[in-house]
């Protein structure tokens, strides 16, 4: 047990959790490094929606963790944490395993809630996940080939309804991305694209309200509006009621009902159940920590992610953030080892990316600049790919990602499809044009020196020979 | 016949053929840009006319188009001839690259006259650009002929499917 004590327990892989099992073991960490998980697999949040779409597969962005972890000195344990016993330095797993620690790493992220709604739960798909990701575009793809074979009109209007409730970043990502690629789907099926209908239904007037990316406001609206289906908004309506195969809401205090055979939830997140009950302050349920990331009365316990806040610099509940701090708890868990005191953690935000359509995004560098349309959508992509975990890994999903980009690869929807033009390519053709008609203008202009100029080439003589003779 | 009677096949020669086209006179423009009864002395001469040069007498039209505006035109034309075409051709930008192409045409046209003395109207004389086009946008009637029906068989086909599979269909 002497080794089990020496032990750095983490508990959740994500952002936070991964990153800083990682960065501990690429620091020749010399004690155990245990990192607790419930689900096989490493979800990268930012990038589900290229899952959802197939513009990256599995293996880039859904990747399991015995890959990730491989060649890394992390055990990784796929369990789910049942208890967590601060005083005795202990964790307990569904299994009955305990593991006892000398360092806790707590990044349990949040939690759906659907704010006690009747029927949510049960009808509404969550979108937080990979497999959830996965689910959602089965049950799409399956509700599209209900469409194309029912012929009552009502039915088929039904079954290409979304609705996705939640006017925040992820609920205005997922619109924008199946307003562009049910309308493919459909189309490919024989459907009527024009019949797919994609609402967002928001509580309050303001989309992005109270987000970091709140000032990107106009640019989502208008995006939304400009998909090859314009999204439907649906605003200042209070949803009260899931069911099989519609929202009910209230508005303007009235009760009414939209009928959708698809319902995505992205309106609310809550604490992880397993903190609240920890001795320890927390603000709705995220946890305080120090500027070291650590609990104030358990030096030996980090917190980090959406599931703990440094009241005096909040941080927003993002994958930026969570990332970046599971590098720094590497950083203070070694410098505690070595005797050190750990030093306070220092947030870089660099902006904020925003998915808005298939191939189309904003990139909000460093909250002045803002990049739209195609350009917007490749630092975004860019910048994620680089932010896949395990060097390794990263570079292989770059490399195939570029390709892809450039080849057009694995694409949900072809360029054409979507009346949209590589934006690179567009304008080295717009360049190798100017180049190419340089010299006939230059001809045209000064012919003799032209003429004298580019004689050794051998070009005035082909354009020579092309010309017609002198009339 | 497959391949022929693809719409995205067609539609994508036709782009291309027409985008090489205006690719190609561009070239040409500037080729022929100083000689005789050239390019540019034609910008600068032509005027704007309903009926083309030759005839009758009386209907040469108003113009030339002043100095100012002409010397541009006639450097610019063919670069933007290039570079639209490409860009047409490669199907980049195709919406706004279309819309200055068909502008550029309706200039020209308006330029050597609406109704020229070769004629619009079939008349006997051959005119190779004007047959090609034509060639071309027949191929993507027929294509869009054969999509249609393909796509009404896919939905006769969806159908019957769903009366397969409808029971044990339902997630
Ligand atoms: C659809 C979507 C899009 C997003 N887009 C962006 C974006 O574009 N940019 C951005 O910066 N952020 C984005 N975010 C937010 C970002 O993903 C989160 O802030 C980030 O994942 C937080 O990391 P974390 O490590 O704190 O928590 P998480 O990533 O949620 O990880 C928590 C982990 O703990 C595990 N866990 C939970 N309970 C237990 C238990 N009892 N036992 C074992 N394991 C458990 C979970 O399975 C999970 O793997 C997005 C989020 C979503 C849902």
């Amino acid at each position: 047990m002497q080794q089990a004590s020496q032990a750095t327990v983490i508990l959740g892989g994500g952002f936070a959790g991964l990153f800083t099992a990682l960065h501990l073991s690429q620091r020749n960490y010399s004690h155990p490094i245990i990192l607790i998980e419930q689900r096989d697999r490493f979800s990268f949040k930012p990038l589900l929606y290229e899952l959802l779409s197939g513009e990256l597969h599995s293996a880039q962005v859904y990747p399991r963790y015995n890959e990730l972890l491989a060649s890394s000195s992390v055990t990784f344990v796929q369990d789910t944490v049942k208890s967590i016993h601060l005083e005795q330095s202990q964790v307990t797993v569904a299994s009955g395993r305990i593991f006892n620690y000398r360092n806790l790493v707590l990044a349990l992220g949040s939690k759906t809630t659907y704010f006690n709604t009747p029927g949510a739960a049960e009808y509404a798909m969550p979108f937080t996940s990979g497999e959830q990701a996965i689910a959602l575009r089965k049950h799409l793809r399956h509700r599209l080939h209900q469409a194309i074979q029912t012929s009552d009109p009502a039915r088929r209007r039904l079954l290409l309804t979304v609705a996705i409730i939640g006017a925040g970043p992820a609920g205005i990502e997922l619109a924008c991305t199946l307003a562009d690629l049910l309308p493919i789907w459909y189309d490919e099926l024989g459907g009527d694209a024009a019949e797919i209908r994609v609402v967002l239904i928001n509580r309050n007037k303001e989309i992005l309200k109270g987000d970091v990316n709140s000032h990107l406001r106009c640019t989502a609206q208008r995006a939304l509006k400009g998909r090859i289906i314009p999204v439907d908004f649906l605003f200042d309506a209070a949803v009260s009621k899931i069911q099989a195969d519609g929202v009910e809401y209230q508005q303007n205090n009235k009760t009414q009902i939209l009928q959708a055979g698809t319902i995505a939830w992205t309106a609310g997140t809550a604490a992880n159940p397993l903190l609240m009950n920890l001795p320890v302050a927390n603000n709705r349920g995220r946890l305080l920590v120090t500027p070291t990331l650590q609990l104030p009365d358990f030096p030996e316990v980090f917190a980090a992610g959406d599931c703990a806040a440094d009241s005096d610099q909040p941080q927003p509940p993002t994958a930026q953030v969570a990332y970046q701090q599971g590098i720094a708890i590497a950083q203070n868990i070694q410098r505690q080892r070595e005797g050190k005191s750990p030093i306070p953690v220092e947030i870089k935000m660099r902006g904020t990316l925003m998915k808005l359509g298939l191939n189309e995004g904003v990139a909000n560098l460093f909250n002045k600049v803002q990049i739209p349309g195609q350009p917007g959508h490749l630092i975004r992509e860019a910048t994620y790919l680089q932010l896949l975990p395990n060097a390794a890994h990263n570079r292989k999903i770059t490399t195939e990602w570029l390709t892809d980009e450039l080849f057009q690869r694995h694409r949900p929807a072809s360029y054409m499809q979507l009346g949209q033009t590589p934006w690179l390519p567009g304008v080295a053709t717009l360049a190798a044009g100017v180049i190419f008609a340089t010299p006939l203008v230059w001809r045209a202009a000064q012919p003799m020196q032209f003429q004298q100029n580019l004689h050794w080439t051998g070009v005035p003589t082909l354009l020579n020979q092309l010309a017609p003779p002198a009339r | 016949m497959k391949y022929l009677l693809n719409l995205r096949v067609a539609i994508t020669v036709n782009r291309i053929t027409i985008g090489f086209f205006f690719f190609l006179s561009g070239i040409a423009n500037y080729l022929n840009f100083n000689v005789a009864n050239g390019f540019y002395q034609t910008v600068i001469t032509q005027k704007l006319q309903i009926i083309g040069p030759g005839i009758p007498p009386g209907w040469e039209g108003v113009g030339p188009l002043p100095w100012l505006i002409a010397i541009p035109y006639a450097w610019l034309l063919p670069l933007a001839e290039i570079l639209l075409g490409a860009l047409f051709a490669l199907n980049y930008w195709v919406r706004w690259t279309g819309l200055l192409l068909i502008l550029m045409t309706f200039s020209i046209i308006l330029a050597f006259g609406i109704i020229p003395a070769g004629t619009l109207f079939p008349n006997g004389a051959e005119s190779f650009n004007k047959n090609i086009l034509f060639m071309t946008l027949i191929w993507i009637c027929i294509a869009y002929d054969a999509y249609e029906q393909k796509m009404s068989r896919r939905r006769t086909e969806a159908m019957a499917n769903y009366a397969v599979n409808n029971a044990m269909d339902d997630m």
